[in-house]
């Protein structure tokens, strides 16, 4: 039978120890693993039956994860967890409780090996600035006339541009609303060149 | 070894004779607050308990499909006596065990419900005890 990335070792353990007679492991429905000491085609039946037990109870609006059957020959225990489900064939009615834990801890392991490994970034995979593409969204990109306007706003909360027109700087009659960027760093120059 | 005691609600037994004053309702009440399984007799006559019409019905379906399922499996396997079938239906347990001591042309049988995940070898033991 097919073979799944977690090791059935467990499984083969359970069926080491003597008291457990056959183990069938379904994936989505799918006999993944079985040790079975009967035909493919009854455990097939088997398992068709106890899927057909879920989904009657399924339609009640029920989830039925474990099921027992006990027999004059042995007893069947099946356990479902998520797309996984296990059944067992074995002698001991006592162990049904036993056997259902190790099932729901191997198939926790199947699924936990299922699950895509989180993406993590790690200093190698990091790629050189010069590599890196950049490309701005078109509502990011700022224009020179923007970048003007922003320095004016920024510069005009200083108080300096209201003396211009007083100290005669050249500038003369231009209010600070209607000077230009150049302008103002003109100003600032002169000024700083006098002090 | 366990020595925990196996819970059983007496007044929830169908083999216990309702008392006057008692209703199924209060009965009921009392083993859903314990958590304790209300056990049930089926027979071909019917199928009595002490909780009430609406869960001897309700009982009596989940039996029927389990018994239905069981057979299937035993043809399958060569195993035709069922001895007992318990499953687990979101966070109750309900279970169904043949009575040996009943007659084997009119087979008795033990239902269970209880409204917690009670290990099932431990409900079995309380179904066989009321045997």
């Amino acid at each position: 039978m097919g073979d799944t990335t977690i090791s059935n070792k467990p499984l083969e353990a359970l069926l080491a120890s003597g008291t457990v007679r056959g183990v069938c492991l379904l994936k989505d429905g799918d006999v993944s693993y079985e040790n079975f000491p009967y035909s493919a085609a009854r455990l097939v039946k088997v398992c068709r039956v106890v899927e057909g037990l879920t989904k009657e109870f399924k339609a009640q609006g029920r989830v039925v994860d474990q099921m027992a059957f006990g027999y004059d020959g042995g007893n069947l225990l099946a356990v479902s967890m998520e797309n996984y489900r296990l059944i067992f064939m074995h002698l001991m009615s006592d162990e049904i409780d036993f056997l259902a834990k190790a099932a729901r801890a191997h198939m926790a392991d199947l699924i936990a090996a299922d699950e895509p490994e989180p993406v993590t970034a790690k200093v190698s995979d990091a790629v050189s600035l010069d590599t890196v593409p950049i490309s701005l969204a078109k509502d990011r990109e700022v224009s020179r006339e923007k970048v003007d306007e922003t320095a004016r706003v920024e510069i005009l909360a200083t108080p300096a541009p209201s003396a211009v027109a007083e100290q005669g700087s050249g500038l003369a009659g231009v209010s600070a609303e209607d000077m230009s960027v150049e302008d103002l760093v003109g100003y600032y120059s002169a000024q700083d060149d006098r002090g | 070894m366990e020595t925990e005691p196996v819970e059983k609600n007496d007044r929830s037994d169908f083999t216990q004779p309702i008392t006057p004053g008692e209703s199924p309702v209060t009965v009921l009440e009392e083993a859903l607050a314990s958590e304790t399984p209300r056990l049930f007799g089926v027979s071909a006559h019917g199928i009595r308990g002490r909780t009430g019409h609406a869960e001897e019905a309700a009982i009596a379906r989940d039996l029927n499909v389990m018994k239905e399922g069981s057979e299937a499996i035993g043809e399958e396997l060569g195993m035709e006596t069922i001895g007992y079938v318990a499953i687990y239906d979101g966070n109750s347990a309900i279970a169904y065990r043949y009575d040996s001591t009943s007659s084997p042309r009119d087979p008795h049988l033990i239902g269970a419900m209880v409204n917690k995940r009670m290990p099932m070898r431990k409900l079995l033991k309380v179904m066989g005890d009321a045997v």
